[in-house]
């Protein structure tokens, strides 16, 4: 066993050295994350008749509410139909809105490992937020089938759907440690959390198109990370053009500020998680 | 450091919760009291509010020893567990731990209700750190050793909790680690899963693999562990042999026993486990010595004396009193009873009467008493568990093959002769 030299410090006043073997330690993650996404995955639908089912149900459900307001609220939608229009961004935001949602009380409902097992507590929200992607994939392949009954057109722009994939999850992600790292403590901000998910719905173009939002509020406005990456999926799922490449620098400049707070701030309160259990 | 030691403590204190937490309470108090008060600023020194679950322990462990710890409740032997683990951090000092751990403990943890045996016991592999491919390999011999048959295919939440903890235990001995941490995992299971556990314990130690031990059952410590930990409120009162330690733990046990006899000073004990409104009461319960005087330390091989205060609400004759002796994990030893005493024991209004066992056939340790009083007619008026206890200590004299056990044997040898 090769052992890294200065081994795995946790601690600023009191130490705790035990040194570990990486390669085996990574390896260990990765089994560990895959069992959590296979036991949630596994387990959530195995008492429910619609099953998998349930991650159509809601990007549809919204959709259906958006198209009933858009009758009396003249929504335009760029000329698109309107029903994909509102769903290739809704796949993607319940997602985002789901995967951040459920990173809260990630770390809570997994206390039995968290007092036992001294792995790094960032895979619990990881596995969260990989539980989250199947959902996301099931709910995309409606929107497979809206694009061929749409028939939209298909280029190499729709090679930028993993990278906008990437950066949601990433968002989520980074969204969710923060979320995690306060909520484990004191569970108002996991209670709170669906509210501000609403609000941010609501600021998102969404069920309205970008173009209608006035010119002097855009630069605020596009700093909402959600806004590149909604309008990047929208672009390559119904209009067949690349992403606007402005606001997915301002996106990927907020992920990595998200990131620089929130994963240090998580590491930081994850090793007391144990000390409130 | 030497290479053999593979765990090393070294002035670890520990308290639970966010240090900012902690910080930002000294800070208002320190505001709101203006130095008054016992912390010294750099918070080394507990102040008087602050609950330290550890205080200033030091020890190492070489590879291949087992390594008791014992204590009372809350003297923070689970707390010390997961230090060890690295689940929480020290709040002050040094750890270090040298090769894999493994945590026997919660072996359940992380299962789902919902999921068959066979995926849980996946699961619960990729959490012990089993790799697939071994786990695959394993699933047979897995499968056999919980013994659940058709079951190991329909959803857990269906299992009997002995199912569970079998489930748990079938994947924690296939898991390879250098160091084990146990923490009261044989409380929980039949007869033959303990015999199981002792075995795996047993194999582990002679592979050379390092156990610590957490245990409130003496006697598995006395039987398992090289050295000793006695731990009490925080504090490391006792770390050595482990017979040393036990015969440490014993003598504070028994200080414990007598400061609650006396500490309540003339008044009449409420004695515990009592019979409630019985006909004949026992008022107090207590040990004499060879002089007649009440005393709490007695030797193998001396007289014990009880002495027995009742009080009946009614005359009773021919009632029958019996005694049994139990150790303080209430394992019953033996019993006797007033049955051919030679009198009529009749029990009317306050009294007393005694028992003496002339040589007492008991080694070290605290025993407690329990008692019964039944009419002729066969029904119970009277006793009680866990009524008072003594302490036995082996005079000098007595040589014995091993410092434990219970029962005093007295064999008488015969000279080798040529046939």
């Amino acid at each position: 066993m090769e052992l890294s030299t200065e081994g795995k410090r946790i601690l600023s006043q009191g130490t705790y050295v035990h040194p570990v073997d990486n390669g085996a330690e990574v390896r260990r993650l990765v089994d560990l994350i895959r069992a959590l996404v296979m036991r949630e995955w596994k387990g959530r639908y195995r008492r429910s008749i619609l099953g998998p089912g349930w991650a159509i149900i809601q990007p549809l459900f919204y959709m259906v509410i958006f198209t009933f307001l858009r009758g009396t609220l003249k929504i335009p939608s760029d000329g698109v139909p309107y029903i994909i229009f509102t769903y290739s961004a809704l796949v993607p935001w319940t997602f985002f809105s789901n995967a951040t949602t459920k990173c809260g009380p990630s770390v809570l409902s997994n206390r039995g490992l968290v007092k036992k097992m001294s792995i790094a507590r960032e895979v619990f929200p990881l596995a969260a937020v990989f539980t989250t992607l199947i959902d996301f994939f099931i709910a995309s392949l409606i929107l497979v089938g809206m694009m061929i009954w749409f028939r939209v057109p298909v280029n190499w722009s729709l090679l930028w759907f993993f990278p906008l994939l990437l950066l949601t999850a990433l968002l989520a992600l980074g969204v969710g440690l923060g979320i995690a790292a306060v909520g484990t403590y004191k569970q108002d901000i996991t209670f709170g959390l669906p509210f501000l998910m609403q609000f941010w719905l609501l600021a998102t173009p969404i069920m309205y198109p970008l173009s209608q939002v006035p010119e002097r509020w855009r630069f605020l406005y596009g700093l909402n990370p959600m806004v590149g990456i909604i309008e990047g999926f929208r672009n390559i799922l119904v209009k067949g053009t690349p992403p606007d490449l402005h606001l997915l620098l301002i996106t990927t400049v907020v992920v990595v500020v998200v990131w620089a707070i929130s994963w240090p701030f998580f590491h930081h309160m994850s090793q007391y998680f144990a000390d409130v259990m | 450091m030497s290479d053999d030691i593979v765990i090393e403590v070294n002035h670890l204190w520990k308290r639970y919760g966010l240090p900012l937490y902690h910080w930002l309470r000294r800070v208002r108090n320190r505001a709101a009291m203006k130095g008054v008060g016992d912390d010294n600023g750099d918070g080394v020194i507990p102040s008087s509010n602050a609950i330290w679950a550890l205080k200033d322990i030091s020890f190492s462990v070489r590879r291949g020893e087992t390594i008791g710890v014992i204590g009372y409740n809350g003297a923070g032997k689970s707390t010390l567990l997961k230090v060890l683990a690295g689940v929480t951090p020290p709040t002050r000092g040094q750890v270090m731990v040298v090769g894999r751990v493994f945590p026997m403990i919660e072996l359940n943890a992380g299962v789902h209700p919902e999921l068959t045996g066979r995926e849980n016991v996946f699961l619960l592999g990729a959490i012990m750190g089993l790799s697939r491919r071994d786990m695959e390999a394993k699933l047979p011999e897995i499968e056999d050793f919980t013994e659940l048959g058709e079951w190991f295919n329909r959803p857990i939440r269906t299992y009997s909790s002995g199912m569970l903890v079998r489930l748990g235990f079938s994947v924690a001995v296939n898991v390879d680690a250098d160091i084990l941490l146990v923490d009261e995992v044989l409380a929980v299971g039949d007869i033959t899963f303990q015999r199981k556990c002792f075995d795996k314990f047993e194999r582990m130690r002679n592979g050379g693999k390092t156990l610590i031990f957490v245990s409130h059952s003496i006697r598995q410590v006395e039987r398992l562990c090289d050295r000793t930990i006695v731990l009490d409120r925080g504090n490391q009162v006792a770390f050595g042999k482990t017979i040393d330690s036990v015969s440490h733990y014993y003598q504070s046990a028994n200080l414990k026993i007598l400061h609650q006899r006396f500490s309540e000073g003339q008044e009449i004990r409420v004695l515990q486990g009592r019979m409630e409104d019985a006909t004949v009461d026992i008022v107090d319960v207590r040990f004499l010595d060879a002089a007649g005087q009440e005393a709490l330390t007695f030797r193998t091989g001396g007289p014990l004396t009880i002495e027995v205060t009742y009080r009946s609400k009614e005359l009773v004759r021919s009632a029958i009193v019996g005694f049994g002796i139990e150790t303080i994990d209430s394992f019953y030893i033996s019993g006797f009873t007033s049955e051919g005493a030679g009198f009529e024991m009749n029990l009317d209004g306050e009294g007393k009467f005694r028992c003496t066992i002339p040589s007492l056939p008991l080694l070290s340790g605290i025993y407690t008493i329990r008692m019964r009083i039944r009419h002729p007619n066969g029904s119970i008026i009277g006793g009680g568990y866990g009524l008072a206890a003594f302490n036995v200590q082996v005079p000098n004299d007595i040589r014995l093959s091993s410092d434990y056990g219970v029962i005093l044997m007295e064999p008488e040898w015969e000279a080798p002769t040529a046939s």
